[in-house]
Parts: C-alpha cells; structure tokens; sequence
C-alpha cells in the first residue's frame, strides 16, 4: 500500500511539475509542492492509521461548546 | 491577472446552479424532520434563500468581474481580507469534502458494499478534477447535457409514482409549532438554497455581468420549486415515515411498479445523485482551487488541482466515522456551521464596501 501512496504521489509530481519547471515559475512550484506534501503527510497517517479527529465531530463538539451544551 | 479565460453564458449559469442545488439533496432530501409538512419547510428555507441571494447578487453586480476572494482583497485590506477569503475557501473545500463523503456513503450502503470507501471517492473525484482543469465553460456545458437527463428522469420518477401518491398524508398542513417549523426551514436554506454562496466564485464569469442577479434568483426558484415537489412525492408516498429515513427519495423510487416488468427502478436515483453529485463537488472543487490561486497570487490554477483533489479526497475519508454521525451532523449542527459562510462574510462585506466607497470617492483620485 505504501508503495501505491508514493507512487500516486511520485506520477501527480511528474503530472505538475515538468510544465512549471520548463516555465520557470518557482513560485507556483512552491505553493504546489506545499500542497502535495500535506497531501502525502495526510495520506501516510491515514495509512498508518494514526488516529486524526473525525471533523463533524470536533465542530459539532464546538458548536457544543459555544451552546453551553 | 485573470487566471480563467472562460466565460459563460447567464443560460449557462442557470443550468449549473440548478444542478448544484439538486445535487446532494436529492439524496439528503432538506427538511425532512419536519415530516409531512417539509414541503412548506422547503418553501420556507426558499424565501429565506433568495433574500440572502440578493446580497449575493449585489456583490457581483458592485464588483463585476472579481470574485470573492478579490473582493476581500479590496474590501477588507490586504491583510484581513487573506483571512476572510481563507475562512470562506475553507468553506468551499470542507463543503466539497462532505458532499463527496454523503455520495460515497450512499454508493457504499445501497449498492457497493464491500467496495472500499477510498476507490469510490477516488472514481468521482478524478472525474471532478479532469471537469476542473479544463476549466467553468465545461463544467457548464456539462450541466447543460447532464441536467436534461436529469429532468427527464425526474419527470418519469413522479409519473410513475402518482399512482401510490395520497394527498391525505401530506395534511394536516402548517402541523408542526411555528419554531420548529422555521428552524427546519433555515436548516433547508442552508442545505441546499444558501449554499449557492459558492457561486460568487463562478459568476464573475458571466459574460453579462448584469445578468447574475437575475440568473441567481431564477435558478433558486426553479430548484426550489423542483425540491419542494420531490419533498412532497416522497411524504405523498411513504408518509411520516420520511422523518426516520436516510435516503426517502431512494424509497420512494424503490417502490415504482409499472405492470411488473418496470420495477426496480432505483438506478434512476443512483443516475441522478451521481451525476448532480459530479457537479456539485466539481463546482466547489473548482472555486476552491481558483480561490487558492488567487490567494497565492498564481499565474495560473492548473498546477492546484491535483493537490487540492488529494487533500479533498483525504478530508472526505475523515470527515465523519458512520451515516448516522454524518447525517447528525447535516441536520442538527450544518446550519449554525454554514452560518458564517453564508450570511456573515458576504453580508459583511457588502455593508463594509457600502460604507467604504463613499470615502474613497471623496479622497479623490
């Protein structure tokens, strides 16, 4: 399976990137790269199954909260 | 610098905005607690959505051309105004995420059971990102062709229900205490009619600018009209049973039998979610990716795509654990969350341009 992950990761570099590198726009390399390594992060703890909050929940408990519920 | 080349026209908009709006609430049909009387709910949460859309027509129409996230720029500062077009793209991505996960939920509980969550998500959102690079003229035209489809099947759906339709279960009407009644009817606008806020992403592209606020109203109208009917099919067919079940349009088409050889014919629904399903994710999957190029002051969004699809994809898979919490969710805590995406910011920030130009005007040029 990890296998998979950095080869899904390794083929949506080599989908961006030979096009910003030809064009030298390292700006939007950067923003990019930013993006596809919390894409990669995420997918890793996913994968190790390293317990993230479920989303819902942490609003619906701070919605909770702000209720005084 | 203007990073979509396209532009659309207000028949355009009408068609994608229709097909937005219908998108998951054919599937999460809106008002459904309030029983027989969802249909007056949905009326209700229509009214309340097309006062709000004015604000959002206004918006357009004071800063043609600039969506959103430009608007903030200007309005608010370049400093405060980052943070509110985060707050308001993190909207757009947190609400794409969630419609994906409702769909992939459905596909995983009606018909694909032991398919992992990851592969069905995964179908639908590399068919989103492929729409999205090409960029809004085919995400329009798309709608063009998916949302004759669609009306097609939905006109068939209600023919050939009427047979088991009983006006007496949707009476006696106005049942339900007034307080109940207009909550149900806000947690209605919210879901699907002020969701329409994501727009203000994609009307900039207009190739008449005036047309927006007139193209905003009639598509809510006309979805709001086409809900209602479908809210009224289904607590017309299954009764009060529609306030405990999930998915009630599923039901209620499950149950068409025309002379024996025409039944089965849920596969319409699954036809209609799918498709309003790929365009709903991909229009917030779209204003989402725009949103962040215009943040980051890109040159173009092409290269966001794939990235920002990914961490979609991710947040879908982790946005809640079961149906149940996730429907909690949808009904119960969905309307106060939204509330500051779409009421607040773009409110605010119509007062506060109201108020602003006035004092750039007399500073001079």
């Amino acid at each position: 399976m990890i296998i998979l992950i950095i080869m899904a990761f390794a083929l949506a570099g080599l989908l961006i990137y030979p096009d910003l590198i030809r064009k030298q726009w390292w700006y939007e390399l950067a923003v990019t790269s930013l993006f596809l390594i919390a894409g990669f992060i995420l997918s890793l703890l996913l994968y190790l199954q390293v317990q993230l909050p479920y989303l819902s929940l942490v609003i619906s408990h701070f919605l909770r909260g702000i209720a005084g519920q | 610098m203007r990073l979509e080349r396209g532009e659309i026209p207000s028949t355009g908009m009408l068609a994608l905005l229709i097909c937005f709006v219908l998108g998951s609430s054919l599937l999460l049909t809106p008002g459904g607690s309030a029983g027989h009387d969802a249909w007056v709910a949905v009326l209700l949460g229509l009214a309340e959505g097309l006062l709000i859309a004015q604000v959002y027509a206004a918006l357009t129409t004071r800063f043609p051309g600039k969506t959103l996230v430009e608007i903030s720029d200007l309005v608010y500062g370049r400093c405060i105004g980052k943070i509110v077009a985060a707050l308001f793209l993190w909207y757009l991505f947190h609400l794409g995420s969630l419609v994906l996960s409702n769909f992939e939920e459905m596909l995983s509980a009606l018909i694909l059971q032991n398919t992992p969550s990851l592969v069905i998500s995964l179908g639908l959102i590399l068919v989103c990102a492929y729409a999205v690079n090409e960029g809004i003229e085919v995400l329009v035209r798309c709608s063009y062709l998916l949302g004759v489809i669609i009306f097609a099947t939905l006109i068939f759906d209600i023919l050939a229900i009427l047979p088991l339709f009983e006006v007496n279960r949707l009476l006696p009407v106005l049942d339900l205490p007034v307080p109940r009644l207009l909550l149900t009817a806000h947690g209605a606008a919210s879901f699907p009619f002020l969701e329409s806020v994501s727009f203000l992403m994609v009307m900039p592209f207009l190739n008449k600018s005036s047309e927006a606020g007139p193209s905003l109203m009639k598509g809510l109208l006309l979805s709001g009209v086409i809900l209602a009917v479908i809210v009224a099919r289904n607590s017309g067919v299954l009764g009060e049973t529609t306030k405990i079940l999930i998915y009630p349009s599923y039901q209620t088409v499950e149950m068409i039998n025309i002379l024996d050889i025409g039944a089965r014919l849920e596969v319409l629904v699954f036809i209609n979610v799918l498709t309003m399903g790929f365009i709903k994710v991909a229009t917030l999957y779209y204003g989402t990716v725009l949103g962040v190029a215009q943040l980051f002051r890109l040159r173009t969004y092409k290269p966001l795509v794939l990235p920002i699809g990914i961490l979609m994809l991710i947040l879908s898979l982790q946005d809640a654990p079961n149906t149940p919490v996730m429907v909690d969710f949808a009904m119960r805590f969905y309307p106060f969350y939204s509330l500051p995406f779409q009421i607040v910011i773009p409110a605010l920030t119509l007062i506060l341009a109201h108020l602003r130009r006035p004092r750039r005007e007399a500073a001079g040029p």
